[in-house]
């Protein structure tokens, strides 16, 4: 630990070489000339980059000696690359071409520096943040519902069918903002409410094992929350929603008279100060709910600030900090009556959830060849059940991660890249049901990309884990990755990739000491990592004189998994529940999708995917898994009219944990999901106002499903927003 | 245009139901459970932990908590305890179900510690020879009456 620190201190110190030049630049639109506002321009291979101003200047600072591709991008224009000698005498002028189609978002997190989607060896999806502008969505996981591939049952995410239900804990999908690890330090589960939605700049989600990189949770894919940077004038945003649970149609789950409500402030300021610029956001949501005793307030605050210093670098910090607090009961009473409680219920009960957050991230130049990116962040977390500690069902967990990261990239060549890096984290956790414990992991890891070699880019590497708990065995995990993308014209591609992925247990599947109902949970201090294996081919066309242009990207993929962390009932002298390494599991699946603009304007999305789970123990489907998943989405516009439809369809979960029949009436009420959610936006800027008026309806068939067992799932929520910005 | 909306329309003219409460196949099996051995034969508190009564697809069961998990018994909400006559609501999904066994359990120590204190039965000797039930569906069956008699209770299935 102290090696580490001093390693850090050490190259924190002599990073600041003096060979550091500048870039000056423009950004055009071809045809009419006009400067581009608020266009990227990064350097490929790096995380560093800028925002054109208002006149489309741009200024890259601290950039080495050498030869660099420099990727400009901005939405609705194709994305350019250019390639640049530094230091050079004139000032680059980018033009950037009108694209009717959105091609090539850039991404960060496939392979830990920037590159565009076509260029990565694994499936990425790519949520932007048009998403939470157009509809009237209050939380991040809300767009997840719409992204192939994934499904979320309650908190936990679920990418190509890696995770079943476990009420979040132990998530099987790393889950990052700004490339910090945001799992909690006592059930390792992912919290959607931390960043208000206002504040996300995109989102991307990796699928498959990504443990080369990402180390422990990344065994079924990553998730990486981007957050909008401070802007360099003067902004606000203001967003005013309420909402009404419409009536339900049986007369059994109409609980009350009175209509319940949902209502939302949101808000972002940011500015650029010349010292630092800084981003504040924040959101209050007070849901009354669709079931009885089921009411939610909650808040969040989200805050970064920036400095770009010329001779040390770009520091950002960023942190939040978010409270929850809601009536605690988990199950329905049953079918017949699934918008109550279970009888019996103590109403006057709730669970206050906080989780706060501080992070650094510093961005800088090593040498004329090499760039450096370390982050810092404290993640803490506390649920308090509010009970007396005599109570038998008395809860209260707080719970530390702690997270430190360098990574550098080094370019040997014009076309060879390493990236590497080392870090360290520390979850401890003091609780009465997981007592207090300790867990330290490090790694190490490298990664090497070959690119433009036969028009290919090879990827290959690993990453080496040593993962410690207090009262337990140490354990050594590597993860190897190889991938390549190869480029049939640069419309396009076809990629291929292999890795192992892993997840060492959470502090609560270790530690837990629980008696519940006449069942008593014990610990498992030999419980080892679940692994996996993930491979995957795929290709993504681009067709521009096709019916209409469109995009293609089609996969098959197969995952093996050994060791999965299972609940496990024992009977010996008395009833017990260990989590166990119990499974081996295999999933075989294939996805597609088409993004096409129908008529030349209107936006249209669908996307397949099919899953053959299957549990290698007993032979049987895997549980709480579906096969199918269909997503759709089409936007059509009028003027300063436009209408959204988004479709998903989850077929029905074959299997579930039978032992839910002793807890959970009607427990198999389970039924394919159909939901429809429509959006009404007006933008009143076409009339130069600066307001936005979304009308939305969420479930609009009212449609009846759980995604949970015994949890109805929300209900047709119709609701009116209004935005105000300047 | 018109084959986007005809595709929407399809998908949505296509989608099922959903859940609904009102077509459930359930039906229902109602009656009292008498003490007739009388209020004070029941056992302390820390060995009579929870009541209900039970009803099992086959005789003899091989345990309690298996046949319920397997889904070859029904069991009832908790029962209140500690009185001369309990009524009870015994929920059946799924009908038509022949019920073979149809008891009064209590629970006297973990969750895998049951006893039958009483069977659907037309005699109330050690061997109590279980009266079938034929749930038929959307029907519920009244006055299925249990007896118990603490001091004389039936022989034990799983045993």
């Amino acid at each position: 630990m102290r090696k580490f620190f001093t390693l850090l201190f050490f190259l924190l110190i002599i990073n600041f070489d003096i060979f550091a030049y500048e870039i000056i630049g423009f950004v055009y639109d071809s045809i009419t000339s006009k400067p581009l506002a608020g266009a990227t321009v990064r350097l490929e291979g790096t995380n560093f980059g800028a925002l054109t101003k208002s006149d489309g200047k741009f200024l890259l600072t601290r950039v080495g000696k050498g030869q660099f591709n420099m990727i400009v991008s901005y939405v609705g224009y194709t994305t350019k690359r250019v390639k640049i000698i530094v230091p050079g005498n004139d000032t680059l002028v980018v033009y950037l071409t009108p694209k009717s189609i959105e091609t090539q978002e850039l991404v960060v997190t496939a392979s830990k520096k920037l590159q565009t989607v076509q260029e990565v060896p694994v499936s990425v999806s790519f949520i932007g943040k048009e998403i939470y502008s157009k509809k009237n969505y209050v939380r991040l996981d809300e767009a997840l519902r719409y992204v192939s591939g994934v499904t979320v049952n309650k908190d936990n995410i679920n990418i190509r069918g890696s995770s079943g239900f476990s009420f979040g804990v132990g998530s099987r999908v790393s889950y990052l903002i700004d490339g910090v690890p945001m799992l909690s330090g006592d059930n390792a589960d992912s919290k959607f409410d931390i960043v208000p939605p206002e504040a996300i700049a995109n989102i991307e989600i990796v699928k498959g094992a990504g443990s080369s990189l990402y180390g422990s949770s990344a065994i079924g894919g990553v998730i990486n929350v981007i957050t909008k940077e401070p802007s360099d004038k003067s902004s606000l945003t203001l967003k005013v929603q309420s909402g009404i649970y419409t009536k339900p149609k049986y007369e059994q789950w109409i609980y009350t008279d009175k209509p319940t409500t949902k209502s939302v402030v949101e808000g972002l300021y940011s500015n650029d100060f010349k010292l630092f610029k800084i981003l504040l956001s924040g959101n209050f949501v007070n849901d009354e709910s669709y079931r009885q005793f089921d009411k939610s307030t909650r808040y969040n605050l989200f805050g970064k600030i920036s400095r770009d210093f010329k001779n040390y670098g770009k520091f950002t910090v960023f942190g939040f900090f978010s409270s929850d607090k809601r009536n605690d009961w988990v199950y329905w009473n049953s079918l017949d009556s699934a918008t109550r409680p279970p009888t019996g219920t103590d109403l006057s009960r709730y669970l206050i959830s906080n989780k706060a957050n501080v992070s650094l991230d510093h961005k800088f130049l090593l040498t004329t060849r090499t760039f450096g990116n370390f982050k810092s962040s404290l993640y803490f977390t506390k649920l308090d059940s509010k009970l007396a500690p005599e109570n038998p069902e008395y809860r209260l967990s707080k719970a530390f991660a702690f997270y430190n990261e360098l990574q550098l990239n080094t370019h040997f060549s014009d076309n060879t890249l390493l990236t590497y890096g080392l870090n360290y984290q520390r979850n401890w956790v003091e609780s009465n049901i997981y007592g207090k414990h300790k867990q330290n992991l490090f790694s190490l890891y490298g990664q090497v990309e070959v690119s433009r070699l036969l028009n290919t880019t090879f990827t290959f590497g690993g990453r080496l884990d040593i993962e410690k708990s207090d009262s337990s065995k140490q354990y050594l995990e590597f993860s190897p990755k190889f991938g390549f993308n190869y480029l049939l014209s640069d419309k396009k591609s076809i990629r291929f990739s292999i890795g192992r992925g892993f997840r060492s247990p959470a502090l609560a599947e270790r530690f837990a000491t629980i008696k519940y109902s006449g069942f008593e949970v014990v610990p498992n201090y030999d419980l080892r990592s679940e692994f996996s294996w993930s491979s995957e081919i795929g290709t993504l066309l681009e067709f521009d004189r096709f019916l209409f242009p469109s995009i293609i990207d089609f996969s098959i993929f197969y995952s093996y998994y050994n060791d999965l962390i299972e609940p496990n009932f024992n009977v010996q002298d008395r009833p017990l529940i260990r989590f166990e390494n119990i499974s081996r599991a295999q999933i075989f699946g294939f996805e597609i999708s088409l993004k096409t603009l129908l008529f030349k304007n209107i936006p249209f999305f669908v996307g397949f995917t099919f899953l053959e789970p299957k549990d290698l123990k007993e032979g049987k489907i895997l549980k709480y898994r579906s096969k199918y998943t269909l997503i759709s989405s089409v936007t059509l516009p009028y003027k300063f009219v436009s209408a959204t439809f988004d479709f998903r369809y989850i077929s029905k979960i074959e299997r579930l944990d039978d032992m839910l029949r002793l807890q959970v009436e009607d427990y198999d009420a389970i039924v394919p999901i159909y939901v429809v959610d429509a959006n009404l936006k007006f933008d009143l800027d076409y009339f130069k106002l600066p307001l936005t008026i979304n009308f939305g309806v969420q479930n609009l068939l009212d449609y009846y499903y759980v995604e949970m067992v015994g949890n109805l799932a929300p209900t047709r929520l119709v609701s009116l927003r209004i935005q105000y910005s300047y | 245009m018109k084959r986007l909306l005809l595709l929407l329309t399809f998908l949505l003219i296509s989608c099922q139901e959903g859940l609904d409460p009102t077509v459930q196949e359930t039906s229902f099996v109602k009656g009292k459970l008498i003490v007739v051995s009388g209020r004070s034969s029941w056992p302390p508190i820390d060995s009579a932990i929870e009541l209900r009564v039970v009803g099992f697809r086959d005789f003899p069961p091989k345990d309690l908590l298996n046949e319920i998990v397997s889904g070859n018994a029904f069991i009832s909400d908790t029962l209140p305890r500690f009185l001369d006559t309990i009524s009870y609501n015994l929920k059946i999904q799924n009908p038509p179900v022949e019920i073979n066994y149809l008891v009064a359990a209590l629970r006297y120590g973990t969750i895998f510690q049951w006893k039958v204190i009483g069977v659907y039965s037309d005699e109330m000797t050690y061997e109590r020879v279980p009266k079938k039930i034929f749930v038929t569906k959307g029907k519920t069956i009244d006055n299925v009456n249990i007896l118990i008699d603490f001091h004389n209770l039936p022989k034990q299935p799983f045993e």
